[in-house]
């Protein structure tokens, strides 16, 4: 129906629009930076001050963040474009496969940083080494909450009501984000069982949510 | 198909600034646009409706509709409110799916609310030349804000446009991308009678470039002796008036 | 004619788990022995085990009935998938909770973090929110494809959470000693099982064939056939826009 542009100049064309969105808004960086900032904080309060204590939460302190973080992200994805009426204008140029991708390659920038924030502020604080596999757990874990945030962003911005049904959709189907996540940030965990389970985890939800996605777009 | 092929021809051009609306400052004065080329009855359909509905609460919004707009024509649209002007419209766009019928398009067509459409944050070039982007064409982007007098304003952000100026940017985003089909719901409301004016000249040039317009509208005096049809909602049915 | 034969297939549903239930109850109080280690508590397995087996089924039922209805786009698949996640949360809750009294006496806790716990009270918590998108507009063809999207999102999640669980719990430490069901199960335990899970079925297959009497007439209220003043047929005549000619 679009025009004649390639998919993957479309898909590049949503991305810059979401990197100048955010440039000028800044709305996911004030979203989630702050959140995770006090997150981490608190967190170091709620389980510290021994430092066998804060070893032992540290991994699942930046994903709990992480997950958490998800849930107001997510607005970004649709939900204010729905409130500036700009959704429209969006769903009419751009193929529902490149939307998804563009949003999702989005939400997983934001998640990157998002990740890098809280694993650097709970490396710091809580004064914990960073395996190299918690790299990689972070990767796939953060695209794999990417696809989610981006497929229930569309599912809950679309309804007029319930947007608090976020959280209750989001966190319980991000459990091996956060699972997967925690153990590879753990040192002395068997990595290659948790990588592969991350891996299979991003590539189904990914899929799932591509696949269930322009169905998501129709009214 | 071949109605997109022969829509495309022209629309390499960058938009015409033959035309352009000079604002602000002094009342801005419209240059008539040559000839909308040769006229098509039969030909080329930017859009084709057939038997379409669409079922709220249960009920169909209005009886089946058969439309079929050609490239460089205006047609406004009245009615009531809740008659279904909002979701013609939106079908017409291909925001909504119709409950019975087929729509057939040639070519992108595009659905504005009001003069909303563009991220507030932005200015108006990063908006406009983004949403521009979207349909592949950032280069038009220019060309459009220049006919529809932007230029001044287009450092500005856009939430800070009054309402008439955001009917103008959302226009621009619009018309850069060159759209077969325009769908533009209530962009007369909050206009006051110069800006009225203006968007009347701007709606004749944007349609004078082939892009078939569809404008839903409660103040339709101004747009109507440049309208190809009028269509009204009333009692459930959509009539030519 | 359309009324006499699901009403005589209700029936004879009704007729077959209240037998099956019946022997199902005689087999697990009577005839079936006491556990050599858990005792009596482990008894609740005849309703817990089913329960737990009725609500799985309802899951994948959604799952079949949710891609169903987004290929034919038609509402009846999609009254289907609500009745079984509603019946299927119903059993998830009591699965769980059962299983919580059972393992309060054999365990001495009220939970454990057992990955068969844990994905099934995730499952609750999936098939909760898609019960609650159901609410989500007032569009009732939008509330349907929307929950099918959490249907198929929700149940591709299924595997991935159980597995991380069970690999969350086994590579910690050894695997759970606290499993219930030790093997070889008592053939006449088995037996009681087999018949309990029979009746659990057919009077699932009861409940959501009623409650799907229920959703149809409530989307057939909400959609009254067009009539009278409604505006229906064909356009009186095709609109065409042309360019009109301009002086």
């Amino acid at each position: 129906m679009t025009a004649p542009v390639p998919r993957t100049a479309q898909v590049a064309a949503v991305l810059r629009r979401e990197a100048a969105v955010e440039r000028a808004g800044r709305e996911a960086l004030v979203t989630t930076a702050p959140f995770v900032a006090a997150f981490v904080v608190l967190a170091g309060l709620a389980f510290g001050p021994a430092p066998e204590d804060l070893a032992a939460a540290a991994g699942g302190t930046v994903w709990l963040a992480l997950l958490v973080a998800t849930v107001p992200l997510a607005r970004t994805v649709a939900g204010t474009e729905i409130a500036e009426d700009s959704w429209d204008l969006l769903r009419g140029l751009v193929a529902p496969g490149a939307l998804f991708a563009g949003k999702l390659l989005a939400a997983w920038a934001a998640l990157l940083v998002t990740g890098l924030l809280a694993g650097g502020l709970v490396a710091v604080l809580f004064q914990v080494p960073v395996p190299p596999q918690a790299l990689y757990g972070g990767l796939l874990g953060t695209l794999a909450l990417a696809a989610l945030t981006t497929g229930f962003g569309v599912l809950v911005a679309s309804g007029s009501r319930r947007r608090g049904l976020l959280a209750a959709l989001l966190l319980p189907a991000g459990l091996p984000a956060l699972l997967a996540g925690t153990q590879l940030s753990t040192p002395g965990v068997p990595v290659l069982p948790w990588a592969v389970l991350v891996t299979v985890y991003a590539a189904a939800v990914v899929v799932a949510a591509w696949a269930v996605f322009p169905v998501l777009l129709e009214e | 198909m071949t109605a997109r092929a022969d829509r495309r021809a022209p629309s390499r051009r960058a938009l015409r600034p033959t035309y352009a609306v000079a604002m602000p400052g002094p009342r801005a004065i419209p240059l008539r646009p040559p000839s909308p080329g040769p006229a098509v009855p039969g030909g080329a359909a930017a859009l084709r409706l057939s038997g379409v509905t669409r079922v709220h609460g249960g009920r169909p919004v209005w009886a089946p509709v058969d439309l079929l707009l050609t490239p460089g024509t205006l047609t406004v649209v009245t009615g009531p409110n809740g008659s279904g002007k909002s979701t013609l419209l939106r079908l017409a766009a291909g925001l909504l799916r119709p409950a019975a019928g087929t729509r057939a398009c040639a070519g992108t067509a595009l659905y504005l609310r009001g003069g909303a459409g563009l991220r507030t944050a932005q200015t108006v070039r990063a908006a406009v030349t983004g949403t521009a982007a979207l349909a592949g064409r950032a280069q038009a982007a220019a060309a459009a804000m220049a006919a529809l007098g932007l230029h001044p304003l287009a450092d500005r952000t856009v939430g800070t446009l009054s309402a008439g100026e955001r009917v103008r940017a959302a226009l621009a985003a619009a018309v850069a991308c060159r759209p077969a089909v325009l769908c533009l719901d209530e962009p007369t409301a909050a206009l006051d009678e110069r800006a009225l004016d203006d968007l009347a000249a701007v709606l004749d040039a944007v349609r004078a470039d082939g892009v078939a317009l569809l404008v839903a509208t409660h103040q339709p005096g101004v747009l109507l002796p440049l309208a190809d049809a009028h269509l009204s909602i009333a009692d459930g049915r959509v009539v030519r008036r | 004619m359309t009324t006499r034969s699901p009403r005589s297939a209700d029936r004879f549903l009704a007729v077959a788990a209240a037998l099956a239930a019946l022997a199902a109850g005689v087999l697990a109080v009577a005839v079936a022995p006491t556990d050599a280690v858990q005792g009596q508590p482990q008894r609740l397995m005849y309703v817990h085990v089913p329960a737990a087996w009725l609500a799985y089924l309802c899951f994948a039922g959604v799952l079949v009935t949710s891609i169903a209805f987004l290929v034919r786009r038609d509402l009846r698949w999609d009254r289907v998938a609500q009745a079984a996640a509603e019946l299927g949360v119903g059993m998830t809750a009591l699965a769980i909770a059962l299983g919580s009294v059972w393992g309060r006496p054999v365990w001495g806790v009220w939970w454990v973090w057992d990955p068969r716990l844990v994905t099934t009270a995730v499952l609750l918590l999936v098939y909760l929110g898609y019960l609650s998108v159901r609410g989500l507009g007032d569009d009732r063809a939008a509330g349907a494809r929307r929950a099918a999207a959490v249907g198929i999102i929700g149940f591709a999640n299924v595997p991935v959470v159980h597995f991380s669980v069970v690999w969350w719990r086994t590579l910690h430490q050894p695997a759970s000693v606290l499993s219930p069901d030790p093997a070889p199960m008592d053939p006449r335990m088995a037996a009681a099982l087999g018949v309990a899970v029979l009746a659990f079925t057919l009077a699932g297959a009861l409940v959501v064939r009623r409650r799907l009497r229920v959703l149809a007439v409530a989307d057939t209220a909400a959609a009254p056939p067009a009539e009278g003043d409604a505006p229906t047929g064909v356009a009186a005549e095709p609109l065409v826009v042309v360019p009109r000619s301009r002086s």
